[in-house]
């Protein structure tokens, strides 16, 4: 890779807004997604005629969504492009969002996810590739498989599992822009199985919702008059696909951590200084696997550290503080952004009783199909 | 019950996959028409298994068994243990045939 632009040009989160995540219901995605947007303008203080660009991610939605919504903002004439790339929209609406800034060409870019669980086309399913499967893998048997693998190697138990979703739903119910917002117990959330040693609340809700985020440069920030400290900067974005790994390699794992490597690299920072990850749980042994994966902790460790609150509020980073996708919810196109938003949330110090004490250091991850992966780290301005 | 797999293995880089690969070495590029067909025994090592609660389809009837197995010339895949079959742990050696385009699998005893 060649040199991080973000390191030529600040980037900064001037402005976040949601819709809250919900199940599928009859309204339009143009609602949702102004709902957001206008939520990032009103906390950011600018104008809909400031914004100079925008990137509309979402997966479900088909063609052109993004003018047709847009446009009842008032019809600027603003560049607009629609960005897919499957649970990473939202995430790479972001990184281009970021790109568009760095690169000089615009000085305040929107990117907003929004989406409707409605409509499922996935091409790899009508790429001629065969397999022997039949039908019968669906993603939560596809983390099921990796689960038994990884309690059997490390000795994990499945209650340590389990906790991951009981310290997510927790926060979710902190939150009210989450999809689900109830505490569950242990015991409640090792009930009711799906597959293997995933059920229910260990698998994410898949609703609908609009998350948007406003980025500006160092010169909007001192034209419009922004607080730098409600402005935490994007340190790196780092975009990476599957690579061709040996047989039985844990592919979403191996490539988290080679994705988070090049972003711990470009922001010049280790994964232990890390005080706020949202990281993508859709089931909730994902969270082990990757906060080792990004080298947070050992193999094997997270588990025992999970038990111990290691990753909760408070703790020693905390872990999903918006509930996660688990919690929160992942409605596709919003998701990425979402996660951007949590952290710039608890980067100002802003996220109310969902607050991780003095977090200067965050970092969002999604893991689309394919597999892609993108990250960011952000860091606190001041 | 024991079969083969149709498989390709490329002459360049040694990657094997299965089903032949339809367009291009997913290593190294090869074109497809470099790569050679090879035939797999359907036996390996169970890699993992999960149990099947919950399935959007009526079939298979739930509950089922699906194996991630390696097998012994490489590629991991995923089956269905088959009904019948003694269960299988991480370790357990198994051997499949294909039915109906599904891997079905079984423990070696």
């Amino acid at each position: 890779m060649g040199r991080n632009p973000l390191a030529d040009r600040p980037v900064h989160v001037v402005g976040i807004g949601l819709h809250r995540y919900q199940p599928a219901s009859p309204t339009p995605f143009v609602e949702l997604g102004l709902t957001a947007v206008r939520g990032a303008l009103a906390d950011s203080g600018l104008r809909w005629p400031d914004v100079e660009a925008a990137f509309v991610g979402s997966a479900l939605l088909g063609m052109a969504p993004g003018r047709v919504m847009l446009s009842r903002l008032g019809a600027t004439g603003l560049a607009i492009q629609q960005v897919e790339n499957a649970s990473a929209s939202g995430s790479t609406a972001v990184a281009l969002a970021a790109l568009e800034v760095a690169s000089g060409r615009s000085d305040v870019v929107l990117a907003v996810g929004v989406d409707k669980a409605e409509g499922w086309r996935i091409a790899p399913n009508s790429a001629g590739l065969g397999n022997y499967e039949a039908g019968t893998v669906v993603p939560f048997t596809h983390f099921a498989l990796l689960a038994e693998d990884y309690r059997q190697r490390y000795g994990t138990t499945a209650e340590q599992v389990a906790r991951v979703a009981v310290k997510n739903h927790a926060n979710g119910a902190r939150n009210p822009y989450a999809q689900r917002q109830k505490v569950r117990s242990l015991p409640e959330v090792l009930a009711d199985p799906i597959s293997g040693s995933m059920t229910r609340l260990q698998c994410c809700p898949v609703g609908e919702g609009a998350a948007a985020v406003i980025l500006a440069s160092d010169e909007a920030l001192a034209r419009f008059g922004i607080d730098p400290r409600r402005a935490p900067r994007i340190l790196s974005s780092v975009t990476r696909s599957e690579a061709a790994y040996p047989p039985g390699t844990p592919i979403d794992a191996t490539l988290t951590a080679h994705t988070t490597k090049l972003a711990f690299d470009d922001a010049g920072v280790a994964p232990t200084d890390l005080d706020v990850i949202e990281v993508h749980d859709a089931f909730s042994i994902e969270e082990l696997l990757y906060l080792e994966a990004m080298g947070f902790c050992g193999p094997g460790e997270a588990g025992p550290l999970i038990e111990q609150g290691a990753f909760d509020i408070g703790g020693r980073c905390a872990v999903s503080p918006s509930g996660g996708l688990l919690a929160m919810g992942h409605p596709l196109g919003p998701t990425g952004v979402g996660q951007v938003a949590e952290v710039t949330r608890q980067l100002r110090g802003e996220a109310g009783d969902r607050q991780q004490p003095n977090a200067r250091l965050g970092l969002t991850h999604m893991v689309g199909i394919g597999a892609v992966c993108v990250v960011h780290v952000l860091a606190a301005s001041t | 019950m024991s079969a083969v797999l149709h498989g390709t293995r490329c002459p360049a880089c040694g990657r094997v996959a299965t089903p032949p690969e339809p367009y291009g070495c997913e290593q190294c590029g090869a074109l497809v028409g470099t790569l050679e067909p090879v035939e797999l025994p359907a036996a390996g090592v169970v890699h993992a298994t999960a149990t099947v609660h919950r399935h959007h389809r009526p079939e298979p009837a739930t509950p089922f068994t699906v194996v991630e197995v390696v097998l012994d010339d490489g590629p991991a895949l995923k089956g269905v243990l088959v009904a019948g079959s003694d269960p299988v742990a991480i370790g357990d050696r198994v051997r499949g045939e294909l039915q109906d385009g599904r891997l079905m699998l079984e423990k070696v005893s």
